[in-house]
């Protein structure tokens, strides 16, 4: 059975390792090259904007008794 | 499997990456554009949409319902969608971290109170409609019992969402692929039956169960609780989002799915209450169905709150790791500590049933300004630059530390966005302005909050920087 410790001993450990992930990670996503995440152009904000917002506004006001 | 920048504990790493709030690497995504529909699509489809049907078939009938129901849920999905997806999924972040970059390291905590107050309401209606479907079941079979039996079917479901949760992501993910299919036919069986012995007519005609008698204000609530719950769906945006492989993957299946889909779903509710006469859910299926049918379609439906609340309590438990304190416990008492306000619901289950389109629309007291000071912070302020690193340090030279941890203008915002909102409707009293019939509460407090806070941040010079000062993380906060 592990003490009260071993138990922080471990969590230190785990934590440093975390640490040392986050920065590696932090290192490689502000590399990124954005490209590799796909484009998101004026076109979809005009089909979102207008199917998301404007349509179904339009509709509110056409049914609003 | 990845190496660990140290080389230890490489599992419990990988599992903070994944399932934690290490940013996670495109390579560790695991959602393509279709898989992003298919998680978004089970989401949508869960039984709490027929809970948001039934509080509409009070106020309005088919046609109003549906425009009221697909329409604000549309348009409550995209605003709330918009940033936290983008910021998301361009970083791999989890989204109460992202919160960090307009309301600070330690006033995102407060966001985090919503968040639970949110989903561990939802846990604890669809509990109730659980223990509602245990009654309603036995008295199809003839058996009578008193209303405790609602009491106790919620408290066994909610010991058999706790089972789930403590098991694992993985027990919960095979749940929730068995049930999806499942309740997407049930949903499709419920639609069938509306149709083939009713019709669209007769659907059409049905009065609404418990109008005011201002046609206008039953329009105008009921908007509002559509667009309500798309803002209600805030809390699983970033989860997705930062799962996903492209932008456009990130954004499209949640608007759509948690959008379109989910009014869709809402509004065969709607349809299934104004026929059957009741805005108790467990309490269509046999009347629509037929004994056996119907009494399959319930017990699937109780199946599904059960998955759905472990998903709640699932997500809970994740957002209390943030809290420094609760990070070295084991995973099953975080979990405990979920359960506790969910028993509330055992306890007085009708009279918090009862309040849950008030809950329903406190939503989006709670979301619509968070998600309209992110908004103006996200594409507004900051032209979608945030700075990862400072969002991963609590030292106070951080470029998200503000004041003590917290920025005084969007916690300010949000305070004035929920006035305004109570100012012209409140869910608790029913009470509304007489501009609520032209301005939906969840609109006004979206946009009041993002205006004042947009202002405000560039009156004040606030910096938004989106380069950390030293290259390296002073005081992580992981």
């Amino acid at each position: 059975m592990s003490t009260a410790d071993d138990t922080h001993a471990g969590a230190a450990v785990h934590r440093d390792a975390l640490v040392a992930e986050l920065e590696q990670r932090l290192d490689e996503l502000a590399g990124h090259d954005e490209t590799e995440l796909g484009g998101f152009s004026a076109i979809d904000w005009i089909i979102l904007v207008l199917g998301a917002l404007v349509v179904p506004l339009l509709f509110v006001i056409r049914f609003a008794p | 499997m990845n190496q660990t920048a140290s080389g230890a504990a490489p599992d419990a790493v990988e599992k903070e990456g994944v399932f934690g709030r290490l940013p996670v690497r495109l390579g560790e995504r695991e959602y393509s554009m279709a898989g992003a529909h298919g998680t978004c699509f089970a989401y949508a489809i869960a039984t709490w949409c027929f809970l948001v049907g039934s509080y509409a078939a009070d106020l309005v009938g088919a046609v109003e319902g549906t425009v009221c129901l697909i329409a604000g849920n549309l348009i409550g999905a995209f605003l709330t969608v918009m940033p936290t997806a983008l910021a998301c999924q361009r970083h791999g972040l989890e989204q109460m971290d992202y919160c960090k970059t307009a309301f600070g390291q330690q006033g995102a905590k407060v966001i985090l109170l919503f968040y639970l107050i949110n989903m561990l309401g939802w846990s604890g209606l669809l509990l109730v409609m659980f223990g509602n479907g245990v009654f309603n079941t036995f008295a199809a079979f003839g058996f009578e019992f008193g209303r405790w039996m609602v009491a106790a079917g919620a408290a066994l479901g909610l010991l058999l969402a706790y089972l789930i949760t403590v098991h694992g992501v993985h027990r919960l993910a095979a749940v929730n692929n068995a049930v999806t299919p499942i309740l997407a036919l049930v949903i499709l069986y419920m639609l069938y039956m509306l149709f083939a012995n009713h019709g669209w007519a007769e659907i059409a005609a049905a009065k609404p169960l418990d109008p005011t008698p201002n046609p206008a204000v039953n329009y105008a609530i009921v908007l509002e609780l559509g667009i309500a719950n798309g803002f209600s769906w805030w809390g699983g945006i970033g989860f997705i989002a930062r799962n996903t492989r492209t932008r456009r993957g990130s954004v499209y299946p949640q608007v759509i799915q948690l959008g379109l889909s989910a009014g869709i779903v809402a509004s065969i509710a709607l349809y299934s209450a104004l026929i059957v006469g009741s805005d108790d859910p467990t309490r269509w299926m046999v009347p629509l169905g037929g004994l056996a049918l119907g009494s399959l379609a319930l017990m699937t439906i109780g199946i599904a709150n059960v998955s759905a609340v472990s998903l709640s309590l699932f997500a809970s438990g994740l957002t209390l790791r943030h809290i420094p304190a609760l990070r070295r416990y084991p995973w099953w008492q975080v979990v405990v500590i979920t359960v506790i306000p969910c028993s509330m619901f055992i306890v007085w289950p009708q009279q918090l049933y009862d309040r849950g389109s008030a809950f329903l629309a406190f939503n989006g007291t709670m979301y619509a300004p968070i998600c309209g000071v992110l908004f103006a912070d996200f594409f507004l302020l900051r032209r979608q630059r945030v700075c990862l690193r400072s969002i991963f340090d609590n030292a106070s030279a951080g470029a998200y530390h503000y004041w003590k941890g917290f920025n005084p203008l969007a916690l300010g915002g949000v305070l004035l966005g929920q006035a305004t909102y109570f100012f012209l409707y409140n869910p608790f009293t029913g009470s509304t302005h007489p501009w609520f019939v032209y301005v939906p509460a969840s609109i006004a407090s979206f946009v009041i909050p993002a205006a004042v806070y947009y202002a405000g941040m560039r009156l004040y010079g606030v910096r938004l920087a989106s380069d950390h000062r030293d290259g390296r993380l002073l005081k992580p906060n992981i």
